[in-house]
């Protein structure tokens, strides 16, 4: 069998470069599916630590860096600090841009504020100086750390453009002694009174700083059931609560902030559970007891149920 | 049987719950603060201060004349806190009277090195031609909606400019697609609202953003542009 140039061709064809394509699709394929989004515009900022806690004497001097990482595109930043305030019971601040506030602190903090240029996979130090000044009040201060991208004039069409602010928040307390009065009270311990076994317990704790400085809750949930049942210990997690303001205060296992609530499955009896704590590591201890009552209704219902019919069954049976 | 197993359940429900002022025998750890700043350790003029910075040690204070903690105590990664916009220029195009045009963006918060946190958004003002200050204004959806509570937009006879929101930590009122609220107007005096917020810890939260706006067929000719500021602020 002869075969002329022309077949010889479409063989070469087959055998070399259709692998090749079929390979560059795949690779292509894989690649599309592998790998995550990447955006062409995409600004990313972060900022380390996100919280600083200093309690420093009038006229004392303390320096933080900040780091911030720019993950995205070039970008130029401009920090800044403002004031702010509880916003919720969850530990929301909200952040005073008003010009009057900023500058009643101007000179308790030192700076640069020259916007710095940052490269894609670039960081950069902020250092803070804070220094409040011999007259300062002894009390709370609470700020935000804020940096700003800076927006070019963009394209002439329509267009809204979008612009990225990072905070990390600053909790100051001016005391002369370094000891500020830490006082809370209990806003609300409670769990349901009665409960079907299936259900959960779930405890609300919310507390409130009534002392002149911020302290996180040291302490626990202790769940006793009352006769017979196995003792379980809930960790509140040491979220920091504001002077003036309450927190709802999660629970803690390992780093996992959860909702306080008890493990087990099935619940029965009567369960006791102690809400104990101490404003830091000092300070008066304070406890709050509730009670919740766990029967199995729906398992009670159930029975109920199937006996009466049960009983009317065998009744009609027995008519019959 | 059963009935009175129930009333003696039920009159246990009466008792009072007891607030007791001290607890002798405290069930608690005291821990160390245990520091997780990936940033530099704070230093003074006339002290450098290692990682046992914030320990309470006795007499550090009145030496130091400061106490200083960076970082979330009870989370020990050592995760920045993060937040990222996919795209900072949200373009419209040539609008085109009573259709309406939507883009839309992605904003992701990396919360793990912080127990929480909020994102607040706001405008610049509304959309408005620089040179002559002509605006298109703020949608009120259908019927109404606002900077805090959303209102379903469907209608391509209502005019203006708003956002809707889908997918994690974001306000209720963003029920579906078609529920859109207007950006809080810092020129007008309004507070920034928030669109993301959550009291947990996580690695990455992601939610869209869709801009829509719709204009009559009176609106004035030119470029229409504003700005929008999104602030990601971590819990304290």
């Amino acid at each position: 069998m002869k075969i002329n140039n022309s077949q010889l061709t479409i063989y070469n064809l087959k055998r070399k470069v259709l692998p090749c394509l079929l390979s560059f699709v795949i690779a292509n394929f894989t690649l599309l599916i592998v790998n995550s989004p990447i955006y062409a515009q995409e600004v990313s900022l972060s900022i380390s630590p996100p919280i600083l806690e200093v309690t420093i004497q009038p006229g004392k001097t303390v320096t933080q860096t900040y780091t911030i990482i720019d993950g995205g595109i070039p970008i130029v930043i401009s920090p800044k600090i403002v004031p702010f305030v509880p916003l919720d019971q969850n530990g929301h601040p909200e952040i005073i841009e008003d010009p009057n506030s900023i500058n009643a602190f101007s000179n308790w903090f030192s700076f640069d504020p020259t916007p710095v240029s940052l490269s894609s996979g670039d960081s950069h130090n902020f250092n803070v100086k804070f220094t409040p000044p011999e007259a300062a009040e002894e009390k709370d201060y609470y700020f935000t750390l804020l940096l700003a991208t800076q927006n070019d004039n963009g394209l002439d069409i329509n267009q809204t453009q979008s612009q990225a602010r990072i905070g990390a928040n600053i909790l100051l307390t001016i005391s002369k002694d370094g000891n500020p009065q830490k006082s809370a009270s209990i806003s609300l311990f409670s769990a349901p009174r009665l409960i079907d076994s299936f259900q959960n317990i779930i405890y609300k704790v919310s507390i409130k700083n009534i002392g002149s400085a911020f302290f996180k809750p040291k302490g626990t949930i202790t769940v006793n059931q009352i006769l017979f049942g196995p003792k379980t210990t809930l960790k509140l997690a040491p979220q920091n609560i504001l002077v003036g303001g309450a927190r709802v205060v999660s629970c803690i296992d390992g780093e996992n902030l959860i909702p306080c609530q008890l493990p087990s499955k099935f619940l029965i009896g009567i369960y006791k559970a102690t809400l104990s704590f101490t404003p830091d590591e000092s300070g008066q201890a304070i406890a709050k007891e509730t009670y919740t009552v766990a029967f199995p209704f729906s398992i009670v219902i159930a029975a109920t149920i199937l006996i009466f019919f049960y009983r009317t069954i065998k009744r009609l049976v027995m008519n019959r | 049987m059963i009935i009175r197993l129930l009333f003696a359940i039920l009159s246990l429900l009466v008792s009072e719950v007891h607030a007791q002022a001290e607890v002798t025998s405290p069930n608690y750890i005291i821990q160390m603060p245990n520091f997780n700043s990936g940033a530099g350790i704070p230093s003074s003029t006339t002290y450098s201060i290692g990682i046992t910075v914030g320990q309470t040690a006795p007499g550090l204070y009145s030496s130091t004349g400061y106490r200083i903690k960076s970082g979330f105590q009870y989370i020990y990664s050592i995760i920045p806190f993060s937040f990222s916009i996919s795209t900072i220029s949200i373009n419209f195009g040539h609008l085109v009277a009573a259709t309406p045009a939507t883009a839309s963006g992605t904003l992701t918060v990396s919360a793990g090195g912080a127990g929480g946190y909020q994102v607040n958004a706001s405008e610049n003002n509304a959309m408005k031609i620089s040179s002559s200050g002509k605006t298109i204004p703020d949608t009120t959806c259908d019927t109404t909606c606002s900077e805090t509570a959303a209102g379903a937009w469907l209608s391509n006879s209502r005019y203006g400019f708003g956002f809707n929101m889908s997918g994690n930590d974001i306000p209720a009122d963003f029920t579906d697609g078609t529920y859109f609220r207007q950006f809080a107007n810092v020129s007008l005096g309004k507070t920034p609202q928030t669109v993301m917020s959550s009291v947990y810890v996580w690695r990455a939260r992601q939610s869209t953003v869709t801009y829509k706006v719709n204009v009559s067929a009176t609106q004035a000719a030119g470029t229409y542009r504003n700005i929008i500021m999104f602030t990601a602020i971590p819990s304290y």
